[in-house]
């Protein structure tokens, strides 16, 4: 039943009431004439395809409160008899065949607080219902000027109330607190059946015409159905943009309802509840809000509708916008990982072809794909949705990308930790110190940091300061300074550009091994660490042949100098051969972004062929500078730690470095604070007395002073006499509070209510309770 | 243990924080008047401990800023907070320590629940609430006994943190277990009122509105007079703020929307702290004090003062500001209106004391013939009704 296909109805008309805001509508039971209530408004249209023309005013020029409705309900048997509820409580009985005042047949000044809403039974025709802002429910016969029951609701105001169409003595009331209340008519001390259906006020409810269900409308902005079989469970949610005012299922579709909204949002919606997040048809004609909706009869094309625009508007359906069609059906997203996670729209009749597309997709590494059976209906519009994961084709080599695990971070964490609190700086031999050290660094697999110990060991360990060598390669001694030099020039020449790539800076990951041309080259060959290179693939698109793309785990290895790359996928794209690099760039330009800027260096020559033409004059050996581009090598990548620490072992030796002490100052100030965020105070109080800058050592002597209150009367303790109170003459605040003795040593109190005493009684006193010994305080024991 | 706070005495607050034209002058000639602090309607927050009621209390009384409530101690004893010297709404708020044991004898229920209007019991949305629903039933069984006209009312606090599925997830729990207990208990017949609510938003001004108001007896014809006005001026929406605590006390019978309110509450503040900027004197809200903003949308905040602890805020349309005047003169009229009812509330008041002095009982029913009487007379104020604009 495509609703595309209507017949020619009449288009949209509307008819404009002059005397202002409509709250309510109602239509009679032949669904040709219109009942129109509002603040200073009671009217009656006759309507037809050519448009509305008055039958009757009620509004005289009596202007009695009781005309002023929030509600208008027509019988659903007598078509002259209308009822209206009142703001200020009263509900009138309007008998349209009778004249001047005598239309207004009855009124009923029986709510104490403004009644919101009145409804007719559906096949008894003298009774009717109303609910007010009291809480109370009234069900009137017309026969009588009394109310006939009373139904306490036991809230704070009723909105709205509907006649179940399905048993005929129950009617469903709900309420501001956000509760469902079934009533059968003939038991008013009770209602059936209580439930919370929203967490806001409903305004409105309404009965599906031929299945069990009741739709809620709420301020919370959502319209829900309940199926009030047995116990009453929500079977759908529509969540809109607004608060929404009224609901009213649509004849003949058992899906659809209309609503409309109470601020924002003028409109008119028709929704398909189990499409919830967009209407299925919207009428937009209205220029306020509109407050009143209503469908013609058992015709689903014709909706009535009015508002406080003082416009009623019967709308035909085909001139609905839909909403579905001007909505952007595709959606992108990149995950954190480089993922790609694409949905569309699938097109009608190109859902059986789903062999063909899945021979396209065997390229794909993951995909995941949603694809519901094809079927022209509102509801059932179908999408699909594919994922695509970056995938390491290397997986098994064990390497991977070390960004790609989420512990890497966590690792980085713990090796700072772990080395800030196990690193010696003092107490031992400068050698053991850097042999320690070096296992330390080890442990937490900072190898190049290990390295650089092993260095400062060899260099600095022994009394003199010549690099110890051990003559076990076949170079003459003479030979050494001059091809560790390269080495030196080599590794300062290399540190700013690679670092350049390094973004982030601060990669644990990133190793930059200064192993020894010569000599040392195979001692260090253990440290460095070469990762193979694993190759990853993205996928963009179905419809492109996708090509598996090569990434190489960024790995050098030049001159004895191991360059393990970052790990980041997106910074690792500066491939040796070029070409494929431009071809990279060409299928993924939205991810490299950076890739341009990562020119590649030619290789340096590789010192196993040294050509010299004619001999240089052989330079002086400088360990000390070498030292110090270690050291600033460190830093740059992020590790002032052990820059930092090589420094303050080094003692008197650091002298010799060629450091600016503005350097040094500013290593002292990150590391310290890096100590202080992961809350290592020891340590950093370490490194402080350590200090041999002055502006670092001030540090300690900041904020040193420490306020104590006396535990008996609570004034702060001002005089220089430790614990003694000026103003109660006693040294009670001295004593512990648990064994009451005074306290020499350790005194840990608590800063709430200043009772306090040795730390291990009240650690172990702390253990068992919660509350201060002394006061009862809910002291925290940390 | 005892719950008299010594210091105590309503005499003896300064007479400038009177009540203006509505003074309580006869109030304050009664000879007993130490009792009388016993009258005044009474609003127990009670809840476990670190539930957020003295958080509630200080936000909305005392206008702390939420952030702030952080480094509230935790209450050793029953703070009675009077709130009648200082607004519009009087009544006194006693917030309880959350260890307090009802059931041990020394607690005297008697006294507690005597004199009490509403019993507001705060959940923490976001703890388990198996204990506190345990101590929510004795405390509702005990409190019923010694006093049934008591209004319970279920806050279901601190729900800026959840989602909006599981707060409607517990409202329900909550809602089934605790009348699951009460009808267990015997008591179905009474009635409890959920509010979700959370410091961080207005939820817990609106809240605590909807339990104030229903303890001002003169609700619905302060309801009417509201329902009169807006049609007759072309407002949309109109509130009776009480200045001090942003509470409203009445608002017309539309459906009230959270974002209209939430207006209207900064409204006041902004009224507020720009008039003390340039106030000379020390108060900042007096008989001129009137506001206009516009908002883009076409809509207009119009703040009148109505008394010196009352405002009403209109939110229009701006079209319908054109006849600025009628809404004016009947603005006149309502607040002539209000005035009566509050007279006429003064004159019963003297006469009953009159008639009859010693009665103890009429201390409850006070409010209830009062409100009566006061809708009866609504024809009066009916007949001032204002012009239609």
């Amino acid at each position: 039943m495509p609703d595309t296909l209507e017949d020619s109805d009449p288009s949209t008309i509307s008819c404009i009431c002059v005397e202002g805001h409509a709250n309510a509508l109602a239509l009679n039971k032949d669904h040709n004439q219109i009942a129109v209530a509002g603040r200073s408004l009671l009217k009656v249209y006759s309507f037809d395809n050519d448009g509305f023309t008055e039958v009757c005013n009620m509004r005289g020029k009596n202007q009695n409160l009781s005309y002023s409705a929030n509600d208008v309900a027509w019988s659903t048997l007598d078509n002259n008899i209308l009822a209206t509820a009142a703001t200020n409580g009263v509900v009138s009985i309007w008998d349209l065949s009778k004249f001047g005042r005598q239309k207004q047949s009855l009124v009923y000044n029986e709510h104490e607080r403004t009644a919101h809403t009145v409804t007719f039974h559906s096949s008894e025709p003298n009774i009717l219902i109303s609910g007010s802002q009291d809480g109370t429910i009234k069900c009137f016969d017309i026969r009588s000027d009394k109310s006939v029951n009373t139904y306490f609701s036991n809230s704070e105001s009723v909105r709205d109330l509907k006649f179940s169409p399905h048993s005929q003595n129950v009617f469903s009331a709900v309420s501001e607190n956000g509760t469902v209340q079934l009533w059968d008519m003939r038991k008013c001390d009770k209602c059936m059946v209580q439930f919370t259906a929203h967490s806001g006020p409903i305004y409105t409810c309404d009965w599906h015409p031929t299945r069990n269900w009741l739709a809620t409308g709420s301020r919370d902005k959502q319209i829900k159905v309940w199926n009030m079989d047995g116990r009453a469970s929500l079977e759908y949610t529509i969540h809109t943009i607004a608060v929404v005012s009224r609901v009213k299922w649509r004849p003949e579709r058992t899906y659809h309802i209309a609503s409309c909204a109470l601020v924002v949002d003028y409109s008119v919606h028709v929704w398909d509840i189990r499409r919830p997040y967009i209407p299925f048809a919207s009428f937009n004609e209205h220029t306020n809000v509109t407050t009143g909706i209503a469908w013609q009869g058992s015709d689903s094309h014709c909706l009535l509708s009015t508002g406080k625009d003082s416009i009623i508007y019967k709308h035909a359906f085909k001139d609905a916008t839909r909403p579905a069609l001007k909505a952007n059906a595709q959606g992108a997203s990149l995950g954190r990982n480089g993922d790609i996670s694409f949905a569309n729209k699938i097109k009608e009749y190109a859902t059986k072809s789903s062999g063909a597309s899945n021979t396209k997709t065997t390229n794909f590494i993951s995909r995941r794909k949603s694809n519901q059976p094809g079927n022209m209906q509102f509801h059932l519009d179908h999408s699909k949705m594919y994922m695509f994961m970056l995938k390491n084709m290397n997986m098994d080599s064990g390497t991977g990308y070390p960004a790609h695990d989420t512990t890497t971070e966590l690792r980085v964490h713990e090796c700072f930790i772990g080395c800030a609190k196990e690193l010696l700086l003092s107490g031992k031999k400068l050698a053991e110190l850097c042999e320690h050290n070096a296992n330390v660094s080890k442990k937490y697999g900072k190898h190049n940091a290990t390295t650089l110990w092993n260095f400062v060991k060899l260099f600095y360990g022994s009394n003199h300061f010549e690099p110890p060598f051990e003559h076990r390669s076949s170079f003459s001694n003479q030979k050494n300074p001059m091809s560790s030099r390269r080495a030196t020039q080599v590794a300062s020449d290399w540190a700013p550009h690679e670092m350049g790539q390094d973004l982030n800076g601060n990669s644990q990951e990133v190793a930059y091994e200064t192993a020894d041309a010569s000599e040392d080259g195979d001692e260090l060959g253990g440290g460095g660490k070469q990762q193979p290179p694993p190759t990853s693939s993205v996928i963009l698109s179905e419809t492109q042949i996708i090509s598996e793309i090569t990434f190489d785990n960024f790995e050098l290895l030049r001159n004895g100098f191991i360059y393990v790359g970052p790990a980041d996928v997106t910074k690792a794209l500066a491939l040796p051969d070029t070409a494929l690099h431009h071809d990279v760039q060409a299928a993924r330009p939205q991810l490299d972004l950076k890739a341009s800027d990562h020119e590649k260096s030619p290789p340096p020559h590789v010192p196993s062929i040294l050509k010299v033409s004619h001999v240089p004059p052989i330079p002086m050996w400088e360990p000390h500078q070498f030292v110090a581009d270690a050291l600033m090598l460190q830093n740059d990548v992020g590790d002032v730690q052990t820059a930092l620490i090589v420094l303050i072992v080094l003692g008197e030796a650091r002298k010799l470095l060629p450091i600016e002490d503005a350097v040094v100052e500013h290593w002292f100030h990150t590391y310290v604070d890096q100590l202080h965020r992961y809350e290592l105070w020891n340590e950093a109080c370490e490194v402080i007395n350590r200090a041999w800058v002055r502006s670092v050592r001030q540090l300690n002597q900041h904020s040193t002073v420490m306020h104590t209150n006396c535990g008996e009367c609570g004034r702060p303790l001002g005089g220089n006499v430790g614990w003694y109170c000026d103003k109660c003459k006693s040294m009670q605040s001295a004593k512990c509070s648990v064994c009451g003795l005074i306290v020499r040593g350790v005194y840990a109190w608590c800063q709430g209510c200043s009772h306090g005493g040795h730390i291990e009684h009240l650690q172990q006193y702390f253990a068992k309770h919660s509350k201060c010994p002394k006061c009862g305080h809910l002291c925290s024991y940390s | 243990m005892s719950y008299e706070d010594e210091d105590y005495h309503v005499d003896s607050f300064p007479k400038d924080f009177g009540y203006g034209a509505y003074d309580q002058d006869g109030l304050e000639m009664e000879p007993n008047s130490s009792s009388n602090s016993e009258t005044k309607p009474r609003i127990l927050l009670m809840g476990l401990r670190r539930s957020g009621k003295s958080s509630i209390q200080k936000v909305v009384f005392h206008k702390m800023s939420p952030n702030e409530t952080l480094f509230l101690e935790s209450t050793s004893k029953i703070v009675k907070d009077d709130i009648n010297n200082s607004s519009f709404v009087q009544f006194q708020i006693w917030d309880f320590p959350g260890q307090i044991d009802f059931i041990e004898p020394t607690f005297d229920s008697e006294m507690i629940f005597g004199g009490c209007g509403a019993l507001v019991f705060v959940i923490d949305a976001k703890d388990d609430y198996n204990e506190a629903l345990t101590k929510f039933k004795n405390t509702v069984i005990k409190a019923y006994k010694v006093n049934p006209r008591i209004k319970f009312e279920v806050f279901i606090h601190k729900v800026d943190g959840i989602s909006d599925d599981s707060k409607m997830e517990s409202q329900r729990d909550i809602h089934q277990r605790s009348s699951d207990d009460l009808s267990e208990a015997g008591l179905d017949q009474i009635h409890l009122s959920f509010h979700l609510t959370s410091i961080y938003d207005h939820s817990i001004f609106e809240a605590f509105s909807k339990v104030v108001q229903k303890l001002i007896p003169q609700l619905p014809t302060l309801e009417n007079l509201l329902n009169i006005f807006i049609p007759n001026s072309g407002i949309e929406k109109a509130f009776l703020f009480d200045v001090v605590s942003k509470i409203y006390i009445a608002t017309d019978s539309s459906p009230v929307d959270m974002q209209a309110y939430e207006l209207c509450c900064d409204m006041i503040d902004v009224v507020i702290d720009l008039s003390s900027i340039y106030s000379s004197e020390e108060t900042a809200f007096d008989s001129g004090s009137s506001s206009l903003i516009k908002l883009n949308n076409n809509t207009i905040l119009y703040l009148r003062e109505v008394n010196k602890f009352l405002a009403l805020v209109c939110l229009l349309r701006e079209e319908n500001f054109n006849r600025q005047g009628v809404i004016d003169y009947n603005f006149i009229c309502f607040r002539d209106a209000i005035s009566e009812v509050f007279e006429l509330r003064l004159k019963r008041q003297k006469m009953l004391e009159n008639v009859d002095q010693d009665d103890d009982e009429l201390v409850d029913d006070h409010g209830i013939t009062i409100g009566c009487s006061n809708h009866e007379n609504d024809s009066t104020v009916v007949s001032r009704a204002p012009k239609i604009a």
